[in-house]
């Protein structure tokens, strides 16, 4: 069964579709590519699925239900959770608390709770705070846990935007280019995790830049360019498919 | 982080301390004695405002607006109907959180930053004008006089000694219930939409309704510290709603320190103190504090107390921490929308 269906997704900028008519069928359990070259509506196409963006016409469901248009809260409420092309986090906080406000949907502590440091506050505390080491010692960061997320590597950035978005307890997980500013091995290590989160139940739709790591990881994969989708297939398939080529090299001359 | 907070509790304890005996050595006439009742009223209103600059990393200059309204609300109910100024103590933020609820509907909706503070501007104004207008409710320019004194037990709180011992319970009680609040559900959400408003909303945080709901918490608690001031002083007028006040808030967090939870205690201390000293001067005090406020944005931007937290930690051979706030770079009026 389709986890999340788009249909005619549109998403116009003054007269040009950033995205169009696409639709796009992930089943549960499946890791999803989503590739195309720069400015073909990879991230638009996520924004307007995540509630970021309204989309000018179509339609997003989501585990049987429209959610077209709600806002992303509601639907990480729901377990689809994103994370962003651009490394976002809380700068200012320690990664051990990155990852505890990363946490606000099982945070099940009350305010009268918290106002009185009730026995019962202090227990669910304890408990979220191994959640939290868990979630970073899954993702790599467990030694890093009091660091301020600013001072963290470019490869840290990337595991703890994982581990705040699995804070959230996702079902379905939307990763925007997270390999982008990682070494060949850090890159492996984040392929590692996200193979381990599919053998868990979490369905990933995953935008890359990176073919190489699209191709090993992926169950499938849909091809965008400006906007429409061009391909979809298994990695075999879309690699030898002449318009992926096209769209990614350009057209040979006189070809 | 770890050393934050008792450093603050250390500092800010032995600021209480010293306020507690103040008017036993210090402050031993009346009138010094309504100065240190003021200091009280003042950080009351500086912690609210601080909750919306430093907790939510916003903006609000109608500030004043529900501090007067408050004073007025919980004077009216006394004056009008008769009504113990304990019930107008609940009913003054109960009627502050209710209007700001509404304001904070219209503006945090769509507004965040500058353009928030514009329109909390506009409100702030709106509020000054109606309250000068509407003579028959509020008295006019002259407003209104004779606001009686709480009493407990048959015993009018009147003096300056039992009314500050009073404020000074209830001003320690407020940053205590402040500091809790940080770590709550609650308080963790305002501060996640604080650093990053869009990674909030997808970790499941409702951003525009938890802002709305602590810009509403923070109007309650300005609308407590009217009511305070209104049933000390006895008298409320439309300026209360004003600018002046406005600009006093600013004045004692900025200068205290922003989302440090004591830095508004100090900034209130650090403003009645010097304005008091600097009285000869009349009209021309506010000149200087200007400049004062220059100063300490472009030599100290986190605020005297964490300064002096600096300087705690680096006695006891510790790393400065640079307060809670970042210095540089947050400062919503100078990144309006946020990210994104």
């Amino acid at each position: 069964m389709a986890i999340l269906e788009t249909s005619g997704l549109t998403r116009m900028f003054g007269g040009l579709s950033a995205v169009d008519r696409l639709d796009l069928s992930v089943e549960e359990g499946e890791i999803r590519g989503l590739i195309g070259p720069n400015g073909s509506g990879k991230t638009t196409a996520l924004n307007l699925i995540t509630g970021y963006l309204k989309p000018s016409r179509g339609a997003v469901t989501y585990r049987g239900s429209e959610v077209t248009g709600r806002q992303p809260h509601d639907l990480a409420r729901m377990g689809l959770v994103r994370t962003f092309q651009i490394t976002t986090l809380f700068e200012n906080l320690t990664v051990r608390d990155n990852v505890l406000h990363g946490s606000h949907l099982n945070n099940p502590t009350s305010l009268m709770g918290a106002m009185r440091r009730s026995g019962r506050y202090r227990r669910q505390s304890a408990e979220m705070e191994d959640r939290v080491r868990e979630l970073l010692a899954f993702v790599g960061l467990g030694e890093r846990i009091d660091a301020v997320a600013r001072d963290l590597s470019a490869g840290e950035h990337r595991y703890l935007e994982i581990a705040i978005a699995l804070a959230a307890g996702p079902r379905m997980l939307l990763l925007d280019e997270p390999a982008t500013g990682l070494n060949p091995e850090e890159a492996a290590f984040l392929m590692n995790l996200i193979r381990t989160l599919r053998s868990q139940g979490v369905t990933v739709l995953l935008v890359e830049h990176n073919m190489r790591l699209i191709t090993n990881i992926c169950t499938r994969i849909t091809v965008l360019n400006f906007g429409a989708k061009i391909a979809e297939g298994t990695p075999e398939e879309i690699v030898d498919n002449p318009d992926v080529i096209t769209a990614y090299l350009g057209k040979r001359r006189g070809a | 982080m770890r050393l934050t907070v008792p450093a603050g509790w250390w500092l800010g304890g032995a600021l209480l301390v010293v306020a507690a005996l103040t008017p036993l050595f210090v402050f031993t006439n009346t009138y010094n004695r309504g100065l240190l009742v003021l200091i009280i009223i003042y950080a009351v209103a500086g912690l609210s405002l601080d909750y919306i600059m430093g907790e939510m990393g916003q903006f609000s200059f109608g500030h004043a607006a529900f501090w007067g309204f408050g004073a007025y609300v919980s004077a009216k109910l006394a004056l009008d109907l008769g009504i113990s100024p304990w019930i107008g103590f609940l009913a003054a933020p109960v009627a502050a959180g209710l209007v700001g609820l509404l304001i904070g509907y219209i503006a945090l909706r769509r507004t965040r930053g500058l353009e928030l503070a514009i329109v909390t501007l506009g409100f702030g104004v709106l509020a000054w004008t109606v309250a000068l207008r509407w003579r028959p409710v509020t008295g006019g320019p002259s407003g209104l006089r004779q606001v009686p004194p709480p009493s407990l037990f048959g015993w009018e709180i009147r003096s300056e000694l039992a009314y500050f011992y009073f404020s000074l319970l209830l001003l320690l009680g407020i940053v205590f219930l402040l500091s809790r609040l940080r770590t709550s559900r609650f308080g963790r959400g305002v501060r996640s939409i604080h650093e990053n408003e869009d990674l909030a909303k997808s970790v499941g945080v409702a951003a525009t309704k938890y802002y709305v709901l602590a810009f509403s918490f923070a109007c309650a608690l300005v609308g407590f510290s009217g009511a305070l001031y209104a049933h000390h002083f006895r008298f409320v007028n439309p300026n209360l709603l004003g600018l002046d006040y406005m600009f006093i808030f600013l004045i004692v967090v900025l200068v205290g320190g922003r989302g440090t939870l004591w830095g508004p205690v100090l900034g209130s201390a650090i403003f009645v103190l010097v304005s008091e000293w600097l009285r000869a001067l009349q009209e021309y005090r506010f000149v200087i504090f200007g400049v004062v406020l220059l100063l300490v944005v472009l030599f100290m931007p986190i605020g005297v107390f964490p300064a002096l937290q600096n300087v705690a930690r680096r006695m006891r051979g510790g790393k400065d921490a640079g307060g809670d706030v970042t210095p540089g770079g947050q400062d919503p009026v100078l990144e309006p929308g946020g990210a994104g």
